[in-house]
C-alpha cells in the first residue's frame, strides 16, 4: 500500500464583518418540526386537595412563531383516600390552555389532547372546546385503585404507594408569535386526593412516601 | 398515630365545607378558593374529635376482624357442626368476642 502524506499546512487569516453573511437564523426561518423552546414545571411538594375541580400544575409559554404546535408531556402522581368502597370517587384528569394570564376558573381554559369520547355529568372539568378537538379528559376513572381502610395495608393503615399517570400529545392553538399561553393540568375529583404524595401525606416532617409530578411544554415550528 | 390525626383533619374539613368551595393543603396550611366558606379552627377541632371518637368507638370491630377465622374456615366449621352435632363454629366466634370485648 502506498503511503499517503498528510498536508500539514493550515489556513490563517481573519474574517472581516463584510465577509460574514448578514442573515441570522430566527425562529421564523426554522423548518417545520424544529423545537423552538421548552418550558417546565416540576411539582416537588405533596398537596392534599379537596373534592371538586382544581388546577394542579401550570406552565407559561410565550410563543416564538405564528401557528406553532405545542407538545405537552405530563407525568403526574397521586394517591387515593383510604376507603374500602372506591365507587364514589370518580375522577377526571384534564389538560387545558388559555391565552394571557393564569386563572383559577376552569371555564377560562380550553381542553385539548383528551380522549375522543363523550363524557357527561361528572366525568370532565367543564372546559371550553368540544370533543372533536379532544376536549374530553386525558383519563377517567370511576373507581380509582388503591389500598383499603386502616389495618389492611400496613401498620399505618393507609395507602403507601402513589399511582403514576403519564400523558403526551400535541395540539395547535393557532396563535400569533408573542402570545402568552397558560398550559395547565386539572383534576376533577369526587373525593379528596393527594397530588405528588401518598394518601396519608402530612407535613414537611412526614414525607416518607411520594413522587414528583411535572408538566413539560415544547413549542414546535410548523 | 399522627397520620390518622391528619386524615381526620382532611375528613373534617371536607365534611364541614361540604362542596361549598374547593381547597388544598400544603405543609399543613389550608388554602380555600372561597375564604368566606372556610370553617373556623374551632369547628375543625370539634369535627376532628367527633370523627376520631366515632373511629375509636369501633376499634374493637377492627381488632376482631384480624382474628376471626376466614369465611372459608367458618363455612367448613358450620358444615362439620351440622354433620357431627358439634359447636366448633359457635365456640370460635364466641372466643373472638370474648377475647376482644365490645366496650361498654
Amino acid at each position: 500500500m502506498a503511503l499517503i502524506k498528510t498536508n500539514t499546512r493550515s489556513l490563517s487569516g481573519v474574517l472581516t464583518s463584510n465577509q460574514v453573511p448578514t442573515q441570522t437564523i430566527t425562529s421564523a426561518t426554522l423548518p417545520a418540526g424544529t423545537p423552538l423552546q421548552m418550558k417546565h414545571h416540576h411539582k416537588q411538594t405533596a398537596t392534599q386537595y379537596s373534592s371538586g375541580v382544581q388546577k394542579v400544575m401550570e406552565v407559561e409559554l410565550t410563543t416564538l412563531k405564528v401557528n406553532s404546535k405545542i407538545k405537552i408531556d405530563i407525568n403526574y402522581h397521586d394517591d387515593k383516600p383510604n376507603v374500602d368502597n372506591r365507587d364514589s370517587h370518580n375522577r377526571a384528569y384534564q389538560f387545558g390552555y388559555k391565552t394571557g394570564s393564569a386563572s383559577s376558573t376552569v371555564g377560562n381554559y380550553t381542553g385539548r389532547g383528551g380522549r375522543l369520547s363523550s363524557n357527561s355529568n361528572y366525568e370532565h372539568c367543564s372546559m371550553q372546546g368540544n370533543h372533536a378537538d379532544g376536549n374530553s379528559p386525558l383519563e377517567n376513572t370511576d373507581v380509582p385503585s388503591g389500598g383499603g381502610l386502616g389495618g389492611q395495608w400496613g401498620n399505618w393503615g393507609s395507602d403507601y404507594e402513589v399511582n403514576g399517570h403519564s400523558y403526551s400529545f400535541e395540539f395547535s392553538p393557532s396563535v400569533a408569535a408573542g402570545t402568552v399561553l397558560q398550559l395547565s393540568f386539572w383534576v376533577n375529583a369526587q373525593g379528596t386526593f393527594v397530588a405528588s404524595g401518598p394518601h396519608y401525606f402530612l407535613d414537611a416532617n412526614n414525607h416518607y412516601n411520594g413522587a414528583v409530578s411535572s408538566i413539560h411544554a415544547t413549542e414546535i415550528s410548523v | 398515630m399522627a397520620q390518622e390525626t391528619k386524615n381526620f383533619k382532611v375528613k373534617a374539613i371536607e365534611a364541614l365545607v361540604d362542596g361549598a368551595t374547593t381547597w388544598f393543603m400544603e405543609n399543613d396550611v389550608v388554602t380555600y378558593a372561597d375564604e368566606s366558606k372556610a370553617p373556623t379552627d374551632v369547628q375543625i377541632t370539634a369535627k376532628i374529635k367527633e370523627l376520631k371518637d366515632a373511629w375509636d368507638a369501633i376499634e374493637y370491630k377492627r381488632d376482631r376482624l384480624k382474628i376471626y377465622p376466614s369465611i372459608q374456615d367458618q363455612l367448613d366449621m358450620q358444615y362439620h357442626d351440622t354433620v357431627n352435632g358439634t359447636t366448633t363454629w359457635k365456640d370460635a366466634i364466641t372466643k373472638v368476642k370474648s377475647d376482644v370485648p365490645k366496650p361498654s
